[in-house]
């Protein structure tokens, strides 16, 4: 569908160079004053604690200094998890405390690279003990409830942990251009269960040594997949290379690997909530202009933002061109 | 559900139907106690043969007894025996007056001489020029193709919706745009017809032109309240274009050369008084303008134009039979192909229609057309990029056949009534894509296929000396019906079951009966007030998550899930001429109520394999105002100041909270005013200013982190306003000087053109740019707002021979 989109891009560039003499000018806008929100970014996978973070809404043109990091994080929540048995007590952890094992998944909330993270020591984070005699960790298979209570509000939201689909394989595919042999696409041979309303969403990261490249793990800019066109079928796709949103896009290079690299590839499965609301987020974010509408995000958060999801990951590693 | 119960239900709904027709015929005709003929006959244009549609047929003494002519320029008129004065007249040509002596029925056909052969002609209405007082009709204008061609256009592209928007209660849909909504209503609850057949999707290359050619247009009608019974199957208005029919007489070539595209027609006589055949056509070619400059940019390889072909041919076997074929061909290619290669796409979309017409004179007092029409709208994209390939496919397709009479018992009747029937189907985005040795089909999606029947009688007569009455009904039926698979879902919205229909098996239908009313009241020699009430239903739908009309846009019919549009209309006016009918001034007022309208949830995201219907949401639309217009006809200043107070809101339980919402569309104040000028025999001038409320749109107010990128989070729907809206054209036509007033050989005009005379920085979108990232401490966000078009001049060669 990515490829469709392009060609309106292309389609919108036509109407650029035919109106050539459109312009941009920086407007003031008069914005009304929105109400502050509390936004849950959360995450829980099998074997790993939950990790939560609570952020607020700022206004786009406000008195709110964006900059201002602290600002944006919400401390001193009363946060409890339930799995439907027990309930748990989250704690807040700062960055500065948090143990190595857990550095990258944090990293992958915050969209930062796990190496600056201790950049970012005032930062906190809400998880269950990890220091404690019994840890908690995410079981497939459970739902998971959480409700938060801060600033007089309370929060609440519900997340199933679906059991992991490992791919069958990954393996690397040749650019079509046989002279471009530095390039490669990252393919997986994947065999889905037999019900509809699988839903994935995938990261990538890679290292390379040799490139001087080390990335955390940037989910695909179309990061998640419905299994509607291939239910019950094993097929072989292409997954683009992730990035962070702000790269733009390099018309030769994006969604390419680089002979070298190694790759991990994090295939985890989600419900339909999470699904909702990546396909919502990334949709909004790619469109914009004078054909498009605005697209309310669709969280799975009652009394606020974001998103609590379960993610059945799995992990497979590949070193392209090899 | 079995079909005998439902064709019980239909006949029972016929039987009630022409129950109700036979009591409207047996109350308006009359005995008839004094002797009484029919004069009839057609009008016709002298020079070319072409029908005069809508001119008007009076007795000079008391020219408030008449009648006009129809679509096929049949007029006839039933009096009492005896001699009288006749007039006829039409806008933009001579009138005649003929002494008549009515001693039995009378045919007499009418040819009227053009006011002058200029092209460019300014129009000037002839002797009854109160037909906008005297007639029932409210919220209806006509705009002549030579009216349209003085004033200015944007890129020199005469354009028949976009001079149609400077009408008060006629909105455009955006900067440049040809598509428009009137009075509150969507996009697509305009009908637009042309020779009959439903055009879809009237723009090209996103609605910046429209489809229709103005050098193949003889005539434009729009009706904006007040919908007589003989249309229906949208909301707001009626948009009836008929082609030309091509000059009987001899053989021309009219055509243009303007900066982006060029038009010819030729049109003449097969056999002479009998038949006529006319053809023409028109392309752009900014693609091959624009090509020496994107080489070697990141544009290379884009390719784009659009072209139209319009065709028509009449011939008439004799004076009660005469056959029309007429078709129009558009298309809007976008080709890409990159240039390393590895990525292709080539993209066609656009309209056909074909129409053939029978027109039959039962009698002097019975007319009737017999029309077949095919219609369609495609759309598709091929594209490969590297092993990935893809295609995909969607549209509209009709077949549809039309009966409709013209019925003129008594002096004091002019009937019409008449069925209509379509079949439909509606092809969603079908979608076919490879992926290495992955195939993804969306084939088993569904198609969708309806009947659609109208069957209408209507009535004009005059109650007393001063009250005219127009009175009729409509009663529709649209059913869908199979094959068809309806997918069940879970309470997880996940697939769970499938429906079957068969062929021709009902998934579901609906009803709908629809009075309406208008009438005239006389106040003065040259005033009256007139109201009118019309009831519609709304069968089909297209749905738009944008700002303009997109060629992607979807048809969707009613069904299960979707319930028909249902909207009803009470309009009020006011219409007073001056200074012997120099000076047309009206006000008009309307409320609106619309029900069971649609738009996309909030949080919708297109996905191929998923029917559209379960995106939607339902509500209601309510949209009231008041139209102001004064009208300057003669003299050498002629034009129009039109101003519109609207209020258009939507209601919908489940968007902006259950919060009443502006729509898109909702425009406070919109002025237009239009004048032109014809300075010296060879300099005519014109100029446009228009204003606007500011387009209302939906802006994120605040945003959020997540995964460390910037998140929208918006405000209320529709709860910002853009800058308003002005600009201001200008255009100065030259055309060589005529001594007298015969036709020459070869003539010619020069159109200069400015659009936004003033470069006024019109907000086409804006938008925030966002630089840096949350957390290094660079974050920077600004507004920015796009504009279209600067000041564009523009010239045109149009050429006649």
């Amino acid at each position: 569908m990515k490829k469709t989109h392009n060609a309106f891009a292309a389609l919108l560039l036509v109407l650029a160079v035919l109106f050539m003499g459109s312009c941009e000018t920086d407007i003031t806008v008069d914005l009304p004053q929105a109400e502050q929100k509390i936004v849950v970014e959360g995450t829980i996978e099998p074997g790993m604690p939950p990790f939560i973070l609570l952020t607020r809404s700022a206004p786009f043109f406000g008195s709110f200094d964006p900059n201002n990091l602290s600002d944006f994080f919400v401390r001193g929540a009363d946060i409890r998890l339930s799995d439907g048995t027990t309930e748990y007590a989250l704690i807040e952890l700062c960055l500065s405390e948090l143990p190595i094992e857990y550095q990258a998944l944090a990293a992958e909330l915050l969209g930062v690279s796990t190496d600056s993270l201790s950049t970012f020591p005032e930062i906190c984070l809400y998880t269950v003990d990890l220091f404690g005699g019994s840890l908690v960790l995410g079981q497939p298979g459970k739902t998971y409830r959480l409700t938060i209570s801060v600033e007089g509000e309370t929060l609440t939201s519900t997340t199933y942990l679906p059991f992991p689909v490992a791919p069958d394989s990954i393996f690397a595919r040749p650019h079509p251009d046989p002279a471009v042999d530095s390039l490669f696409r990252l393919s997986i041979r994947f065999s889905d269960p037999d019900t509809l309303g699988n839903y994935y969403r995938y990261w990538t990261r890679r290292y390379n040594a040799a490139r001087d490249v080390d990335e955390p793990f940037y989910p695909g800019v179309s990061s998640v997949i419905d299994d509607l066109f291939f239910n019950g079928q094993t097929v072989d796709f292409s997954l683009d290379r992730g990035q962070p949103r702000s790269a733009g896009f390099d018309q030769d290079t994006y969604g390419f690997f680089w002979a070298g690299d190694t790759v991990v590839l994090k295939l985890a499965s989600i419900d339909k909530p999470v699904y909702d609301f990546w396909s919502t987020l990334e949709f909004d974010a790619g469109s914009g202009g004078p054909f498009s509408s605005s697209t309310v995000i669709a969280s799975n958060v009652d009394g606020g933002l974001g998103v609590f999801g379960g993610y059945g990951a799995s992990y497979d590693t590949l070193i392209i061109g090899e | 559900m079995i079909s005998g119960a439902c064709a019980g239900q239909f006949l029972s709904f016929m039987k009630a139907f022409f129950a109700g027709l036979l009591v409207f015929f047996w109350v308006i005709v009359p005995a008839q106690a004094q002797s009484r003929y029919t004069l009839s006959g057609y009008l016709k244009d002298a020079g070319s043969g072409e029908d005069l549609i809508g001119a008007s047929v009076f007795l000079v003494d008391d020219p408030g007894r008449g009648t006009v002519a129809n679509l096929y320029g049949f007029y006839s008129i039933t009096l009492p025996a005896g001699d009288y004065k006749v007039g006829f007249s039409y806008i933009g040509y001579e009138s005649q007056e003929l002494l008549v002596s009515l001693q039995s029925d009378l045919r007499q056909n009418v040819s009227l001489k053009r006011n002058s052969i200029l092209i460019n002609e300014l129009v000037v209405k002839a002797d009854r020029t109160d037909e906008n007082v005297q007639s029932t009709s409210m919220g209806k204008t006509e705009l002549s193709v030579e009216q349209i061609k003085t004033m200015p256009a944007i890129f020199g592209e005469v354009d028949i919706l976009k001079s149609l928007q400077l009408l008060p209660g006629v909105q455009s849909a955006g900067e440049g745009n040809s598509g428009f909504y009137v009075r509150g209503g969507g996009a697509d609850q305009n009908l637009i017809l042309l020779d009959e057949a439903v055009v879809y999707n009237t723009g090209h290359l996103f609605g910046f032109f429209s489809v229709f050619n103005s050098d193949a247009i003889k005539n434009t009608t729009l009706i904006k309240g007040g919908m007589p019974a003989q249309y229906g199957g949208r909301l707001s208005s009626v948009l009836d274009i008929a082609m030309k029919d091509g000059n009987n007489q001899e053989w021309h070539a009219t055509g243009g050369v303007g900066i982006i595209s060029s038009r010819l027609t030729l049109e003449g006589p097969l056999v002479k008084d009998k038949s006529s055949l006319m053809v023409s056509g028109r392309r752009t070619y900014a693609d091959l303008l624009a090509r020496p400059f994107i080489k070697g940019t990141e544009f290379e390889g884009n390719g784009y134009f659009f072209y139209d072909l319009n065709a028509k041919l009449n011939y008439r076997f004799s004076d009660k039979d005469r056959l029309y074929a007429s078709g129009y061909f558009g298309r809007d290619v976008f080709e890409f192909v990159s240039p390393d290669n590895d990525f292709n796409a080539r993209i066609p979309w656009g309209n056909r229609t074909g129409t053939v017409r029978w027109n039959h004179l039962f009698n002097d007092q019975l007319f009737s057309n017999l029309s077949l029409v095919y219609n369609d709208y495609q759309f598709e994209v091929g594209s490969t990029f590297e092993d990935f390939s893809f295609t995909l496919f969607s549209g509209v397709r009709d077949y549809n056949a039309k009966l409709d009479f013209d019925f003129f018992p008594v002096e004091n009747h002019s009937m019409k009534f008449g069925a209509n029937y379509t079949f439909h189907r509606f092809s969603p985005y079908s979608a076919n894509a490879t992926d290495g040795t992955a195939e993804f089909s969306t084939d088993s999606l569904n198609q969708k296929f309806a009947h659609e029947l109208a069957l209408y009688i209507q009535d004009e007569f005059n109650v007393g000396s001063r009250m005219r009455v127009n009175i009729g009904l409509r009663g529709t039926w649209f059913q869908q019906v199979g094959p068809y698979n309806q997918v069940v879902f879970d309470e997880r919205e996940i697939p769970e079951d499938t429906l079957r229909y068969a062929r021709g098996e009902k998934v579901r239908d609906y009803y709908g009966l629809e009075p309406r009313l208008s009438m005239r009241y006389t106040l003065g020699a040259h005033s009256s007030l007139k109201a009118g009430l019309a009831y519609t239903n709304q069968f089909i739908h297209l749905v738009t998550s944008s700002t303009s009309t997109l060629p992607t846009d979807l048809w969707v019919p009613s069904s299960g899930i979707v319930e028909p549009q249902r909207g009803i209309q009470y309009s009020l006016g006011y219409f007073q001429n001056l200074l012997d009918n120099d000076i047309e001034t009206s006000v008009e007022i309307y409320y609106k109520d619309l029900r069971n309208q649609i738009e996309f949830e909030d949080s919708y995201v297109p996905e191929l394999g998923r029917d559209i219907e379960e995106s939607f949401v339902f509500g209601r639309g309510r949209s009231y105002g008041a139209e102001f217009l004064v009208r300057k006809n003669k003299g050498p200043l002629t034009g129009w100041i039109g101003y519109t107070l609207s209020y258009t809101w939507r209601y919908f339980d489940e968007l902006n909270g259950g919060e009443r919402f502006p729509a898109r569309f909702d425009r406070r104040h919109d002025l237009s005013a239009v004048a032109t000028w014809k300075v010296s025999s060879r300099w005519t001038v014109s100029s446009i200013f228009v204003y606007g409320t500011g387009q209302a749109t939906t802006v994120p107010l605040s945003f959020y982190l997540i995964e460390g990128n910037l998140v929208n989070e918006y405000g209320p729907r529709n709860g910002y306003r853009l800058a308003p809206y002005h600009r201001m054209d200008f255009s100065a036509t030259y055309s060589p000087d005529k001594r007298d007033d015969r036709p020459r050989a070869f003539d010619w005009d020069l159109n200069f053109s400015v659009y936004n005379l003033y470069n006024r920085r019109n907000p086409f979108f804006i938008y925030y740019d966002i630089e840096g990232d949350a957390f290094s401490e660079t974050l920077d966000i600004s507004a920015k707002q796009v504009s279209l078009f600067p000041v564009i001049p523009s010239i045109t060669w149009n050429f006649r021979f």
